[in-house]
């Protein structure tokens, strides 16, 4: 028996284990604790002795394409949420939109702190041996150092505008990302460092020559005026990126599985609605940050050129978003049909423009659950309808004003390939809400009062996407927070918020009540699955809303 | 590894001893902080990084895997390469196939110019004692297929250059000295067959050029190639084998509904011209037959002076690394220039699969069926 197999028998056992416990809560200790529900998970342990360590993209796109990495365990909750089912702040993730208003204004700043490279000479300090597009490192003035990568030839604005855009979008989100701004490059203002190494074809090393610039200038678009248009990226402390599954063995502070990570399985939502098709371990960053004389890591997104219509150096393949890069079954499926068993991205319209490369034309009518990265996801792969939920809940939020802002921050200098990605966007951030806001019981942010009386959103009416049920069904129950036992209390009269509590409830401080609240529609069957909330009477004689769970485990039905 | 992950799945359930849920997670990571390990990457990683590692900084001693000449099957040997000056690359290998064909060649190629100019100077030595020789003309038969001896000594130099990124011209001088063998020619092939068992030397010289649109020479779906080579084969000592030779090659790629189909179409003609009294040798003449002209034939099935071939086939996409085809090749040899016409072509059609990268295609697999009969081709390229 191999190391591997001897891995998954141990996972396997350390599941049931947890499995077989769970419903008895036998000596466990306590539900809910005073804290919760938490918002914020701090990284407690000092991370800075982690190894640099960078991500073998062949190994990555082999392993996502043959072997499924991750845990094998199928529909397992999100690991990382909090008891209200919420994602809290971390090294990964800060609640932005959604959690408070985002302004234009802010949606143009982003994460930029500074308004790019430093005016005057810019030293060259090593040569880009990764990624697609053409670029180099270097510093300015200032002692800061960039990562400037080029256009590709006759297409300007595609991959620096989608890149700073989409880093906008996904701040807003509240992912960590890299500040990025368009610069204008001048060669004569290019020196090169001392240190400045290349490395051939042939793969060896040698200092970076003033032709191996010229060469490389020579593959990208150039302004009118001589200078290269770039995008600006600000370096970050890395010490190497994220698989989308497992965790760092050396990050202390890594403890939830990344493909049971709520915000990276909700990041492929977002992926779809921006066409980010390149959303893969290699394009992502960890920074070790010191804060108070200690070390962790902090979690970036990076790389977006290949999102929206822009794959970088060309504009996107007419597959890409449709297909894995590897389908066998479908390949089987179109080697037997003699050409006539066509996708329907063959035949799709697309709107195509220099500045922002190509894109599906149509967007009204999106299938976020069709849309494909080009090699499997572990996390996105692993999302549950609550995750998507989640993610869609936050999509809400993205009016049309701040995707205008965020398209503006590109400077694609095309008004009408803008407009047109502006109303893509639009289309698509709303057949995800309305797929996925619809899929599973959209009740939200529920609230006892002193007295019984239960309020709670329907965020999928809120967001205009269904009508109102026909009617609620609320049953009550008071939970024992040390066991986990429920035990039936009674059944609200079917209704509209707010549902008054048909029974007296627990007063004592401290006591528990769950409330399962499910709805009849007559076109989402879905919502007739109730959620669970969970409430704590407080000594003030408040309750408080101290848990949630939007996909609870059936509870087995009592046999005779 | 384990450990992680059950401290992971055990995040939503609290443990005992903590109160509130922060310190809960507070110790999750102090535990993992006492069994921090380096990264181990799984096996498949370690495959990858060491193959990599060839790819990238690929040892001077190599194997050598490949094929002699049509016919010769899979060959294997020894390979030694040394890039040179960064750019440049000198490469010995030798080879020894199925059919007991053997190989010796080095080369020396030189790239200038951000690769527009290629220079490249070679000697090789062709050890073939089974070619096979069917008769001359498209009525020859298979069931007079015999074998003769062939080899050759060739040492020379050529030149690429690309002014543009589409356009190609170039030209060769080689000299090149050949042995052939009788083998197991009955005589009445053997009498008919100008050049069995001589053993020319020739001064080989040559020029070409090219339009070629094509997305890579080695796999595309759309564009085209257009071109033309002259060689001159001009035997030392005034001896009555020399001769020119005029190839000349169109292809056209059609992409059809986002190339889900691609028209494919070919036309090749070679013809050769000799003064009075000389004679093309048969082991020179253009020929048909193998894996890319008028496929499912044996290799060198077809010889003659001169040659027509004309392909076609309907491509349809079966995922990104993979084509289909359904293919139809006509062609013919003759003797004589003006019967190259379409009467009498001889047919080949089938079905074929490639597996293909966006600049190559490592492995087609056709099905062909011939006059001759059913026969499976394996292709290490293109068709075209």
């Amino acid at each position: 028996m191999g190391p591997s197999l001897l891995m998954l028998v141990r996972c396997g056992l350390v599941l049931l284990m947890v499995l077989l416990l769970e419903p008895v809560g036998s000596g466990a200790g306590p539900r809910f604790y005073e804290d919760d529900p938490i918002s914020v998970v701090p990284d407690t342990q000092d991370a800075s002795r982690i190894r640099p360590w960078e991500i073998n993209l062949a190994a990555e796109m082999t392993m996502s394409l043959f072997m499924s990495p991750g845990d094998p365990t199928p529909d397992v909750k999100a690991m990382n949420v909090n008891t209200v089912d919420e994602v809290p702040d971390s090294s990964w993730f800060t609640n932005r939109l959604g959690r408070r208003p985002i302004s234009v204004e802010e949606m143009r700043r982003g994460p930029d702190t500074t308004t790019g490279p430093a005016a005057g000479a810019w030293t060259v300090v090593a040569s880009k041996n990764n990624g697609v597009t053409p670029g180099f490192t270097i510093r300015d003035t200032a002692g800061q150092v960039w990562f400037l990568k080029f256009e590709a030839r006759g297409y300007r604005g595609m991959a620096t505008g989608t890149e700073v855009a989409v880093t906008k979008l996904l701040w807003a989100l509240g992912y960590f990302v890299p500040e990025n701004y368009i610069a204008s490059l001048d060669p004569a203002r290019l020196a090169i460092g001392d240190q400045a190494k290349i490395t051939t074809a042939g793969g060896t090393s040698r200092p970076m020559r003033q032709d191996d610039i010229q060469t490389m200038l020579g593959r990208v678009d150039r302004e009118r005026d001589g200078s290269y248009r770039v995008i600006a990226s600000r370096a970050l402390p890395k010490v190497g990126e994220f698989l989308f599954h497992g965790t760092h063995p050396e990050d202390p502070n890594d403890v939830v599985p990344h493909e049971h990570r709520r915000e990276l399985r909700g990041y492929g939502v977002f992926a779809a609605w921006l066409n980010h098709v390149d959303a893969k371990g290699k394009n992502t960053l960890d920074a070790l940050i010191s804060e108070k004389g200690r070390g962790f890591v902090r979690h970036y997104l990076q790389d977006f050129g290949s999102a929206l219509g822009s794959a970088s150096v060309a504009p996107r393949e007419h597959w890409e978003g449709s297909e894995f890069v590897v389908e066998p079954r479908r390949v089987w499926r179109e080697m037997l049909g003699f050409g006539f068993v066509i996708p329907a991205w063959r035949t799709a319209p697309f709107y195509e423009a220099p500045a922002i490369g190509r894109l599906l034309k149509d967007n009204s009518s999106f299938d976020p659950e069709a849309w494909r990265p080009r090699v499997p996801n572990a996390a996105f792969t692993r999302a549950r309808l609550d995750d998507k939920f989640w993610a869609a809940r936050r999509l809400m939020f993205m009016t049309d004003d701040l995707l205008r802002a965020a398209i503006d921050t590109g400077r694609f200098d095309a008004p009408d390939a803008e407009a047109f990605l502006v109303r893509a966007l639009a289309e698509r951030r709303d057949a995800i809400v309305r797929t996925y806001m619809t899929g599973i019981n959209p009740v939200v942010d529920p609230a006892l009062s002193p007295t019984g009386d239960l309020t709670f959103a329907n965020a999928a009416m809120d967001a205009g996407v269904a009508p109102a049920p026909a009617r609620y069904r609320v049953s009550w129950a008071a939970f024992d927070n040390a066991t986990g036992a429920a035990t039936a209390l009674a059944e609200s009269a079917p209704g509209a918020p707010p549902l008054a509590a048909p029974v007296a409830l627990p007063t004592r401080p401290g006591s528990h009540v769950r409330v399962a609240i499910s709805a009849e529609h007559e076109t989402h069957a879905a919502w007739s699955r109730p959620v669970y909330a969970y409430f704590r009477r407080l000594p003030t004689g408040a309750w408080k809303w101290v848990g949630f769970e939007r996909l609870p485990v059936p509870e087995p039905v009592p046999t005779s | 590894m384990a450990l992680v992950f059950a401290v992971g799945l055990l995040a939503s359930v609290p443990a005992e001893g903590q109160q509130t849920r922060a310190e809960e997670l507070a110790a999750q990571q102090a535990e993992k902080a006492q069994h921090l390990t380096p990264y181990q990457p799984p096996p498949v990683e370690r495959h990858i990084q060491r193959a990599e590692r060839l790819l990238v900084d690929p040892p001077p001693v190599y194997p050598y895997i490949g094929s002699i000449m049509p016919g010769g099957l899979l060959a294997l040997g020894p390979g030694y390469r040394q890039r040179l000056a960064a750019t440049a690359l000198f490469d010995v290998h030798g080879g020894w196939s199925l059919r007991n064909y053997k190989l010796v060649e080095t080369s020396l190629t030189v790239p200038a110019v951000s690769g527009r100019i290629n220079l490249r100077g070679e000697a090789r030595v062709i050890d073939a004692p089974g070619v096979s020789f069917f008769g001359l003309g498209s009525d020859s038969r298979e069931l007079d297929r015999s074998h003769f001896g062939f080899r050759t000594m060739t040492a020379g130099a050529s030149v690429r250059v690309r002014p543009l990124a589409v356009v190609a011209a170039g030209g060769q001088l080689q000299y090149m000295s050949v042995t052939t063998t009788s083998g197991d020619v009955p005589e009445p092939l053997g009498a008919a067959a100008p050049g069995l068992a001589a053993d020319p030397d020739y001064l080989v010289s040559g020029l070409f050029a090219e339009v070629d649109w094509r997305d890579a020479p080695g796999y595309s779906r759309k564009g085209g190639l257009y071109r033309a080579e002259w060689t001159r084969h001009a035997q030392r000592g005034d001896g009555p084998y020399s001769f020119d030779r005029f190839d000349g090659e169109v292809s056209q790629l059609v992409p059809l509904l986002r190339a889900n189909w691609v028209l494919a179409l070919r036309g090749l003609a070679s013809v050769t011209r000799t003064d009075p009294g000389k004679a093309v040798p048969f082991f020179l003449m253009p020929e048909l037959g193998g894996s890319r002209v008028l496929r499912g034939y044996a290799p060198w099935r077809f010889r003659d002076e001169h040659r027509m071939l004309l392909s076609g086939e309907y491509r349809w996409t079966a995922g990104q690394f993979v084509d289909m085809a359904l293919f139809l090749d006509a062609g013919k040899v003759v003797a004589r220039r003006r019967d190259l016409d379409f009467d009498g072509l001889k047919t080949s059609y089938g079905i074929g699969v490639r597996f293909h990268t966006p600049v190559s295609t490592p492995l087609r697999i056709e099905l062909a069926r011939t006059g001759d009969g059913l026969a499976l081709v394996f292709g290490f390229g293109p068709s075209f």
